[in-house]
């Protein structure tokens, strides 16, 4: 295999205005073949992406070397030559489209390339028909769906005729359908020859690739396969990863099936189960095993409808009829593909959108025009998807005390609630208060989004894809929060489309679809039904797809399975292992 | 209609593909024409070419088949200000023998000149207004981007840029509604948090001091914005500066001289006459 790229001894650090530059790389050294793919993982800050954009110049190392096909990223005139042979699919869909239109922005690399009209239109449409895209070729991004702009990004990439892609979490932003189809693409990619190197949080993602690059406070701490890397649990501790949820799960199987190596996916898992000649059956699951409430209704819609940008040439019809209810001391699950109106429905419910028809109840509040607005929002908090838009104070003390200043508090009060607050959200008082809010991670950043939202102790709490784009720490402390939040008494709507969440967390979920509601159930029901939920774009938890396969091969475990623990407490009620 | 679509209010990109016999000339021709019919509107001295213009500005919507109303909704806006510029004009004269007095309070004096005068203001205006919205109908943001480079890539010969300032218009246009949908979200959040956006009865003060919470975190998220999006530009090779080509091809044909010309010689005659 030819050398692609070569990293030799890299180091870089940030340049920081007015202050000592931030180190983010440390004596990094590898190298890449053509056709090789290659996942990067390691927690938020590690340096994944600053190493991304050292591997097609777009940053320089300050020491080291670094060489694609043979071309040193120190000399500025091999810039371009590197740029059209090394493309990238940034994390943020919406930044990284430039013109107005589709084909427009997928012509824009070769434009820079200087190459004529004829080849570049050639160009354009092969990349795009690739991806699937041609037929929407003169609408405007801002009309696409993320999943959508980042197959346009991917196009506006291929149009360049590269020798290797890099995902810089191109997949993060996505819902679970969007993410299959980067995958999709990227076995495309692979299989005409072209070097793959995506950045991921997604262990599973991370599985598919042939080798892995860990990362841990900007060194490389391994490179090898993706089986040497999982099954030592102490490493991947050590580097605050996690392990794909398969194997978790499947090892913990193992005493009682045992064919099972190490499954990193689900494909995986399905080909390491001998299917049995006599079915096993197990008794239903214990009640305790999950969340039940039967309350009085807290929230309940009528026939609820809502289109942006009414009367207009744009209108767009997002709600429909909506009818639901959610129970009182309940977390509700909203699910449902990308554009299906979930947070459109979520901001209803705290006002920001007024019901254009029907009825929608609110706790005491009925939500129309003569709404006491004001009051409404203190009743229900909301958090919002995009941290980056709901944080707008400059330090974190001011930014979770800006609703009670509203309120017109001040002084020790002032001062109580804000640390209470930080303190129900696992952030110090005394630390966190005076730092700047834009040096956060992703990860605190939700969670002073979160404590501004609690300070106000609302009593329904409405959160709108609470854990998208965290790492695998960052999520599992983020859920932890939530729970502890429902325990206090309150109420929460969660939309997510990451249904591992919902299954952890709510009693009941409704599944929206092109702006109606499908249908409002259990969750343990609603969730466990992969082929349902297959039909509305949605990816059933890996725990109920496992309890799937394995009824297929003759477990007959019982159908509601949606987390791993009942996968378990299934198989441990079989009492004598080996059966 | 809600509070928080910023989107809906900014009147940029409102093409409307009709596929008419208009639209499907070269975007030079369309450019041009609006430029020298503009000129001619605004230079104008005789008041009757400014209402020859305005037919002329009426018929291209007629061709372009552009529904007249989506039109109005443009004037209707500035109509209070074009009244009120109007209404000084009325007593811009002194009364003569040329000049019959109509009516006169105190000192002012309403005279024929000054309605003439009130009327072609209102009138030249409007034209304007028309043909700026017509060319937004007519011209997709594609046209007015490959357009403008082909036409100004003669300035390249002088050594000025002219491709970095076509790059200029492309990105603003693609930032317009980026911009209005971070102002949404901003918004939004601090409403969810006790900010009265969206309650009716304001006053204008609490107006005022509703926005500008909102601007400063809009820019820092702009300036965010920006810096990817110009990474993004960077990783796809732009910069090189040996030689932009271009995606699109534009031809000139014979009937896309035949309009230029019409609009030259038209143009001309409402500027003397």
């Amino acid at each position: 295999m030819a050398l692609l790229i070569e990293i030799n001894r890299v180091s870089y650090s940030h340049p920081v205005p007015g202050g000592p530059p931030h180190p983010a790389l440390h004596e990094i050294s590898f190298q890449i073949n053509e056709g090789e793919h290659i996942a990067i993982v390691g927690a938020n800050g590690s340096g994944k992406t600053t190493l991304a954009r050292h591997l097609n110049a777009l940053l320089i190392p300050d020491f080291g070397t670094i060489k694609v096909l043979g071309l040193d990223t120190h000399n500025r005139a091999n810039h371009l030559r590197i740029h059209q042979r090394v493309g990238m699919v940034f994390q943020s869909p919406q930044e990284q489209m430039i013109a107005t239109s589709i084909e427009e922005d997928v012509a824009f690399g070769p434009e820079n390339l200087g190459l004529p009209t004829r080849e570049i239109q050639q160009r354009v449409k092969d990349s795009l028909e690739q991806v699937g895209m041609w037929e929407q070729r003169t609408r405007s991004p801002q009309h696409l769906s993320a999943g959508q702009m980042q197959r346009v990004a991917l196009a506006g990439i291929l149009a360049m005729q590269p020798a290797c892609v890099i995902f810089d979490e191109a997949t993060a932003m996505l819902d679970p359908f969007g993410r299959e189809d980067v995958l999709r693409n990227i076995e495309t990619l692979k299989q005409s020859g072209i070097t793959v190197i995506m950045i991921t949080h997604f262990m599973e993602e991370a599985s598919l690739a042939d080798r892995i690059l860990g990362l841990s406070e900007g060194t490389l701490r391994f490179d090898g396969s993706p089986d040497e890397l999982f099954t030592n649990e102490k490493l991947v501790k050590s580097m605050n990863l996690d392990k794909p949820r398969v194997l978790w799960f499947a090892e913990q199987l193992k005493p009682w099936i045992p064919t099972i190596k190490s499954p990193l996916n689900i494909d995986q898992f399905r080909k390491q189960i001998e299917p049995r000649s006599i079915p096993q059956l197990f008794n239903p699951l214990d009640d305790h095993h999950f969340f039940r409430n039967h309350q009085p209704d807290l929230v309940k819609a009528e026939n609820i409808s809502f289109t942006y940008l009414q009367n207009t040439p744009l209108a767009h019809q997002a709600l429909e009829n909506i009818n639901f209810s959610i129970r009182q001391g309940s977390v509700h699950g909203l699910i449902g593909a990308t554009g299906s109106g979930k947070s459109t429905l979520l901001q209803h419910l705290n006002g920001l959108y007024l019901p254009q028809t029907g009825h929608l109840t609110v706790g005491p509040f009925e939500v129309n025009h003569e709404t006491d607005l004001l009051a409404l929002r203190r009743y229900t908090g909301m958090v919002f998807q995009n941290p980056n838009y709901q944080l707008f104070e400059q330090y974190i003390g001011d930014e979770i005390a800006y609703g009670l200043k509203i309120l017109g508090i001040t002084g020790a009060e002032l001062r109580e609630r804000v640390k209470t607050a930080m303190t129900q959200v696992g952030l110090d008082f005394e630390t966190f208060k005076d730092r700047l809010t834009f040096s956060l991670s992703g990860g605190e950043k939700r969670k002073v989004a979160l404590a501004s939202t609690l300070v106000l102790n609302p009593t329904l709490l409405l959160l709108d894809e609470p854990t998208a784009g965290l790492d695998p720490i960052a999520r599992r402390e983020i859920l932890g929060q939530m729970v502890r939040v429902h325990n206090e008494g309150r109420s929460l709507v969660v939309s997510s489309h990451q249904l591992e969440d919902l299954a952890l967390l709510t009693d009941h979920a409704t599944l929206l679809s092109q702006g109606q509601v499908v249908i409002t159930q259990e969750t343990d029901k609603i969730l466990s039904d992969h082929p349902f939920l297959h039909q509305y774009q949605m990816i059933a938890p890996i725990a109920a797809q496992m309890g799937f396969i394995l009824r297929e091969k003759g477990w007959k475990v019982p159908e509601n399975i949606i987390i791993g623990q009942q996968l378990v407490a299934a198989f441990e009620t079989l009492g004598a292992k080996n059966v | 209609m809600s509070n928080f679509e910023f989107t809906q209010n900014l009147s940029f990109g409102q093409y409307l593909p009709t596929n008419s016999w208009f639209h499907q000339r070269d975007p030079r021709a369309k450019i041009l024409l609006f430029f020298f019919l503009m000129m001619a509107i605004t230079l104008a001295r005789n008041s009757y070419m400014v209402l020859a213009a305005l037919f002329i500005v009426l018929i291209i919507f007629r061709i372009a088949f552009v529904p007249f109303k989506s039109a109005l909704n443009g004037i209707k806006t500035p109509l209070p200000f074009l009244i009120f510029i109007a209404f000084f004009q009325l007593f811009r004269f002194s009364p003569g023998a040329e000049n019959p007095l109509i009516f006169s309070i105190w000192s002012f004096t309403i005279t024929m000149q000054g309605i003439l005068a009130a009327g072609t203001i209102i009138m030249r205006f409007i034209s304007l207004i028309l043909t700026i919205s017509l060319a937004s109908f007519t011209l997709s943001t594609s046209d007015i981007i490959y357009g403008l480079q082909s036409l100004l890539r003669p300035l390249n010969w002088l050594k000025i840029p002219s491709e970095d300032f076509i790059m200029v218009i492309q990105i603003t246009l693609r930032f317009l509604p980026m911009l209005g949908q971070a102002t949404e979200q901003i918004a939004k959040a601090q409403a969810a948090r006790g900010a009265s956006w969206g309650v009716k009865k304001l006053s204008l003060k609490q107006r005022i001091q509703l926005i500008i919470p909102v601007i400063v975190p809009m820019f820092l998220t702009s300036l965010q914005k920006a810096e990817t999006m110009a990474m993004a530009m960077d990783a796809r090779g732009y910069g090189n500066h040996l030689n932009r080509s271009a995606y699109r091809e534009l031809s000139f044909k014979k009937q896309d001289g035949f309009l230029l010309a019409a609009a030259l010689i038209i143009s001309v005659m409402i500027l003397i006459l």
